[in-house]
């Protein structure tokens, strides 16, 4: 890459003593030999490299693990831009944005848009692989992204990015802030012989007469991520999709994108939406359109629009026709919320058509609930569209030689959820089956680690040179740049006018208000401090949440000390909730400038401490997850340590009987132990349980209390895999006092038995979504399903009967619980407060889709149970300073821009979360995905010779400080403690060797101050947070 | 046996088990009743009619008015998510309803036409009309045009015992009272 000779790698690196590292592992063999390449300096080891194919979050989520633990990365996506489906969805586009820059940024990363892989040949450890490269007819490399040419444009097309709703010119960027930012021609649409955007273009970068090229590409392994392809109604004339009012969730989420300007949900003809249906099943569940699936987001992502448009305007009456609602997790909140909040009605019909009547659109339907036909007029609908195949897909598998399943995705097997039917070739994201965002990332990380394996000896992290406070001498000298964030800031304030204002202000040196995208910012950032001699930089644009790292990232490169860089949030605080009122806007946005000039001016250059990392994974937890992730990590070369509680390894695996797909369970077990013993990497301490943990992310020391003794153990990150356990219903419908009331777990122990009954009555959702429980165990419906079809396999005779409420049966699930239907399993619904009762002998049910009791006699009744946390989740949580949610699942770091991205990340550096504890359990193929991801995101930690420690965190001054201790108990990290202090005190008389205790601060310290607003002697205060940065802030807008 | 299995093997020997077999996977999602011609006007619920076969309620089901209330118009059939060969099973189960004394009187008027002209919608001077507009001859080439033929049906219709079936009274040509 060219931007590989800077100065920067020339300084000799900070690389851990070799010593401390072999101490730190914590047992047997030695990988040094490995552990030293991976901490290659460049150009030793010709850096191994991966080809992603298809650049949406997937893919994108790829990239970034693979190039954050030392290897390149070519992304090759179809479009002009990277960023997929998702930076068309109004809610998440803020979530993936960053990301994409990273990306682009990144000097370990080749971007090739507008391109397609023609051919692959070799094998792993040496893919060739032929791209042909659509003609963009702007040059890249010189193209600046001034826009001029657009301008310029006289001819308009159809926006496709926005179906149509707006217009775009024939050359134009695909999208607001594309990544790369350069715009593209669709050169079939341009005016006979007009040269307008060549005459205008400065920097010469338009080629009208480009053609295609090819590119050949060498890489070791490759990941396939074409994403997804929505289905398209238009096939249907019943559902009117001509008609104005009826719109795709797609196009609905580019409505509520353009009502984030306007504050009003206007309908394509301009008028506002009063009354809603949205219809669910477009295109899924539906064999007529070659997709018998559950598309498994469209629940989720309906309840979501139906949120925003009710938020938008709380008096809009809004329908959804659904059939089984399918949420989990956060969402299920969402479902609950709209209820009660807004007032959202579900109605359990599958709508079959929409019926034109005049401006109005009817929906003729059955309510099951009130048992009548109803006819209801709305003037909007949003059919809530599903996922099918990419319809790439078949070339895509032709050219890489892989095979596809029965559905139309890409194949895997259930315990390499990952893996292609070719080795080296992986695959993630909704090309493997329909999946959430969630699951996708968590894929793609998983997909990053199989990836990573093959090249595991190429690795090359690459040195930096380390954070010193220096470089904030002299006056203060403030360069102030404005971004208009595409239109988004721009559109409602005037950023022109604000810069004559900031201007003004005191020790401002300079101001900039010419930046577009966040990439222009950053590229006048680069530019004006040199040319200025600016010490400090102020970037008035988005929320520092997304955008921070990143631009303090780029004052590092420029010898700007990180922390002499301030954020201004002019677009979520203002240009966005002051859409209505311009004016005040923009007030809004010079105090907040004025403020945030005042507090640069204060700021102190920080020191950034490197910790180096001990290069090992601890493991907690050996069950499917564990084992995975252990595995994963040890292919590539690191140790691990497995600590697992009970006797053996293989979780609730152990106690389950026949797999989904047909396979025993303890078959699948004995190979994953098989590689465990064979694995010279890994240590496994059964029986075992992880009771302290001290350190910080890279350098942790655990103490594990193994059989009789205890156990220190040093390493890098921790992984936290402890699954979950089946809840025991002891004493609903009599369990645990009838013999013949049982578990699904123990059912399985019964088929195992070869039983077959006359009848056997299936009931879900007990101990679930009640007052106790409020949550959906997930993966109870497709247990029942699957021990239903086993029992009518073995015993065709049996009655099986599954009493429940919503079939939660998502993705592939859909297609066993079709199978179980057809094989005469009988599924009744009854209402949540109306359960099935059971006096020992008869079991009844009001069933809700005849309004009728329904009597059965069964031999066996099953109870579906949720999966819930093992007891002492909270105890572990504690230890390893992570936060549960209110029934003890661990959760990820739930906050923007992570939430969603990297799912398997704790709140807590360096602890990794998968599996079934992590919120929610889960099935095995996505147990294994997980455990593969969080292998990868721990690697991209303990691939590094060091980590860099927050530096915007509490310090003590000793002077101070009273050695009270209330910090120590008011710090919810365990981050401080009490140290003896010797000194020599002059009271009334020399004293020497004085003891008292003051408070010391450790590498756990997150910065949030509590113990600075808790310390009685204001002995404690926060880095970057200072009294005086503060006051500075509030002193200029009294 | 099950009414299900009843159903099933009824239907199969002239539609296919295959085809029969679709009754089982129905998932009640409503498709059928929201789309029912029929349902705009009359008190048919097809779902509710599957579910009742289903749960094996064999009399309420053969005994209920509203399996004679679908026009076998085939629109459930067509849209059926998951294909459930919903006018088929309806036909058979009428057949089941019919051998068991079920059959609406509707329905046994209409087959009283069969055997007295042939046709159970016979020919009426808009459908003449509408035949010469086509081109077509005024009077269809069937027991219409060939009298004879006639016989054949009415002979037919005693040897299958489908006068029985329908009570045909062949003294006064009509229904018995």
């Amino acid at each position: 890459m060219e931007e590989e000779a800077t100065p920067q790698e020339v300084v000799t690196e900070e690389v851990v003593p070799e010593q401390e590292t072999a101490e730190a592992a914590p047992e047997k063999t030695t990988p040094q030999e490995v552990t030293r390449e991976t901490a290659a300096p460049v150009g030793t080891v010709e850096q191994g490299a991966v080809a992603v194919i298809g650049g949406g979050v997937a893919g994108i989520i790829s990239a970034l693990d693979l190039v954050d633990s030392g290897f390149k990365v070519y992304l090759i996506d179809r479009g002009a831009s990277i960023g997929g489906k998702m930076s068309q969805l109004a809610e998440c586009v803020t979530g993936i944005m960053p990301m994409m820059v990273e990306l682009e940024t990144n000097p370990d990363v080749e971007l090739l848009t507008l391109s397609e892989v023609t051919s692959i040949s070799g094998s792993q450890g040496n893919f060739e692989l032929e791209v042909a490269r659509n003609p963009r007819y702007v040059d890249e490399l010189r193209c600046t992204g001034c826009a001029q040419c657009i301008e310029a444009c006289p001819e308009s097309i159809p926006d496709r990015f926005n179906f149509g709703l707006t217009n775009r010119k024939v050359i134009d960027f695909s999208h607001s802030q594309p990544v790369p930012n350069v715009p593209a021609i669709e050169r079939d649409h341009c005016p006979p012989d007009c040269r307008k955007c060549v005459e205008v273009c400065t920097a010469d970068a338009i080629k009208l007469e480009d053609k295609e090229t090819k590119a050949k590409i060498t890489v070791g392994s490759i990941i396939l991520s074409p994403g997804y392809e929505p289905f398209d109604p238009s096939i249907w004339a019943r559902y009117k999709l001509g008609n104005p009012s009826v719109v795709t969730s797609l196009e609905f989420e580019r409505m509520l994108s353009s009502a984030a300007g306007s504050g009003k949900l206007l309908k394509p003809d301009g008028s506002e939406a009063k009354k809603i249906a949205f219809i669910q099943c477009i295109g899924s569940r539906d064999p007529h359109v070659g997709n018998e699936l559950c598309s498994t987001v469209c629940c989720m992502y309906t309840a979501k629009e139906a949120k925003r448009a009710a938020e938008l305007n709380p008096d809009l009456d809004i329908s959804i026709f659904y059939m089984d609602v399918r949420t989990f997790g956060r969402d299920e909140h969402v479902v609950k919320q709209i209820g009660k909040k807004y007032g959202v009605k579900y109605i359990r019909s599958r709508v079959p058509e929409i019926i034109e009547k005049g401006d109005e659109l009817q929906l003729r339907y059955e309510d099951p609930e009130n048992d009548e036909m109803v006819d209801e007029e709305f003037d909007l609908v949003v059919l809530a569209i599903g996922l099918l195949p990419p319809d790439s897909i078949q070339r895509m598998a032709e050219i890489a030689g892989v095979e596809l399943d029965s559905f139309g995705y890409f194949k895997t097997e259930l315990e390499n959820p990952m893996d292609t039917s070719v080795p080296g070739i992986y695959v993630c994201g909704t090309a493997k089956a329909p999946m959430p965002i969630m699951d996708s990332t968590s894929w793609a990380s998983g997909a990053a680690a199989r990836a990573g394996s093959i090249i595991a000896q190429q690795r090359l992290v690459k040195p930096t040179s380390p954070i010193e406070a220096e470089g904030a001498g002299g006056r203060p000298k403030i360069g102030v740049f404005l971004c208009r964030c595409g239109d988004s800031i721009s559109g409602v304030i005037d950023i022109d006018s604000l810069a004559t204002h900031i201007e003004r202000l005191p020790d401002v040196a300079y101001v900039d208000a010419s930046a577009t995208t966040c990439k222009d910012a950053a590229e006048a950032i680069r530019s004006a401090v040199k040319e200025h001699g600016l010490n400090r930089v102020v970037l008035a644009g988005c929320t520092p949440r997304i955008y921070e790292l990143h631009f303090r990232k780029l004052c590092e490169e420029i010898g700007i000390n990180p922390y002499l860089f301030e954020m201004a949030n002019i677009r979520e605080q203002c240009a966005w909730v002051h859409a209505d009122n311009p004016d005040a806007a923009f007030e809004k946005a010079e105090e907040l400038i004025r403020m945030s000039v005042a507090r640069a001016g204060y700021l102190d250059a920080l020191t950034v401490k490197r910790v180096p990392v001990v290069d090992s994974v601890l493991v907690l937890g050996g069950g499917i997850t564990g084992m995975t992730a252990a595995l994963e990590v040890a292919e590539q070369g690191y140790k691990t340590c497995i600590v697992e509680r009970e006797e053996g390894l293989g979780g609730v695996l152990n106690d389950i009987g026949v797999l989904q797909d047909g396979r025993r369970a303890s078959e699948l077990l004995s190979e994953f132990r098989g590689k465990i013993d064979e694995s010279e990497l890994i240590t496994v301490f059964t029986r075992s349980e992880l009771v302290d943990l001290a350190g910080s992310a890279g350098n942790f020391t655990g103490t594990v209390k193994i059989p009789d003794s205890t156990e220190e153990l040093k390493f890098g990150a921790v992984i936290v895999a402890t699954g979950a356990e089946e809840f025991k219903p002891t004493g609903i419908y009599g369990y645990g006092e009838r013999p013949n009331v049982v578990t699904q777990l123990e059912f399985e122990k019964l088929l195992d038995q070869g039983i077959s009954p006359g009848t056997v009555a299936m009931i879900q959702c007990v101990g679930a979504m009640d007052d106790e429980r409020e949550y959906c165990g997930r993966i109870c419906c497709g247990t029942a399903v699957k021990n239903a079809l086993r029992l009518k396999g073995s015993s065709p005779e049996t009655e099986v009967y599954v009493l429940g409420r919503d079939v939660r049966t998502y993705g592939i699930w859909e297609s066993m619980y079709r199978d179980a239907r057809g094989k005469g399993v009988i599924f009744l619904r009854h209402d949540a407060n109306k359960k099935p009762s059971f006096d020992g002998e008869i079991l009844s049910t009001q069933d809700m889709m005849l309004n009728r009791e329904v009597q059965i006699k069964p031999d066996y009744i099953v109870l579906s149970t949720p999966m819930v946390p093992r007891s002492d989740s909270e105890t572990v949580a504690e230890i390893l300073n992570i936060s549960t949610d209110d029934y003890g699942f661990f959760v990820e770091e739930a906050l923007r821009p992570k939430v969603k991205m990297r799912p398997l990340d704790s709140a807590s550096a360096g602890v990794f979360l998968a599996g079934s504890a992590l919120y929610r359990p889960r099935m095995i193929d996505e147990c294994v995905a997980q455990g593969s991801g969080a292998a990868a995101r721990a690697l991209t930690l303990i691939s590094k010779p060091f980590v860099e420690v927050e530096a915007a965190t509490s310090v003590v001054d000793e002077e101070l400080c009273a050695g009270c201790g209330t910090c120590v108990s008011v710090c919810p990290f365990g981050a401080v403690e009490l140290r003896e202090l010797v000194e020599d005190v002059n009271t009334f008389g020399l004293v020497s060797d004085a003891k008292r205790e003051v408070a010391e601060v450790s590498e756990r310290c997150k910065g949030c101050g509590l113990c600075a607003s808790y310390c009685p002697s204001d002995a404690m205060s926060v880095n970057h947070f200072k009294d005086r940065q503060i006051f500075a802030q509030i002193e200029v807008v009294m | 046996m099950e009414f299900v299995d009843e159903i099933i093997e009824t239907g199969g020997p002239i539609l296919g088990s295959e085809h029969m077999e679709t009754l089982r996977v129905c998932m009640q999602c409503g498709k059928c009743t929201g789309g029912c011609p029929s349902g705009r006007l009359t008190a048919i619920r097809t779902r509710k009619m599957i579910l009742s076969a289903l749960l094996n309620m064999r009399d309420e089901v053969l005994s209920s008015d509203e399996l004679w209330l679908c026009t076998t118009c085939y629109t459930c059939y067509e849209r059926c998510p998951r294909n459930v060969k919903v006018t088929d099973i309806t036909r058979t189960i009428r057949n089941i309803a019919g051998r068991e004394g079920y059959l609406a009187k509707s329905h046994r008027m209409a087959a009283s036409y069969v055997i007295k002209t042939g046709h159970g919608v016979p020919i009426n001077d808009a459908v003449k009309e509408s035949r010469k507009k086509l081109g077509l001859s005024e009077i269809p080439p069937t027991t219409h045009a060939y009298k004879d033929a006639l016989k054949g049906i009415q002979t037919l219709a005693k040897k299958t015992k489908f006068d029985e079936l329908i009570d045909f009274d062949w003294e006064t040509m009509n229904l018995k009272e």
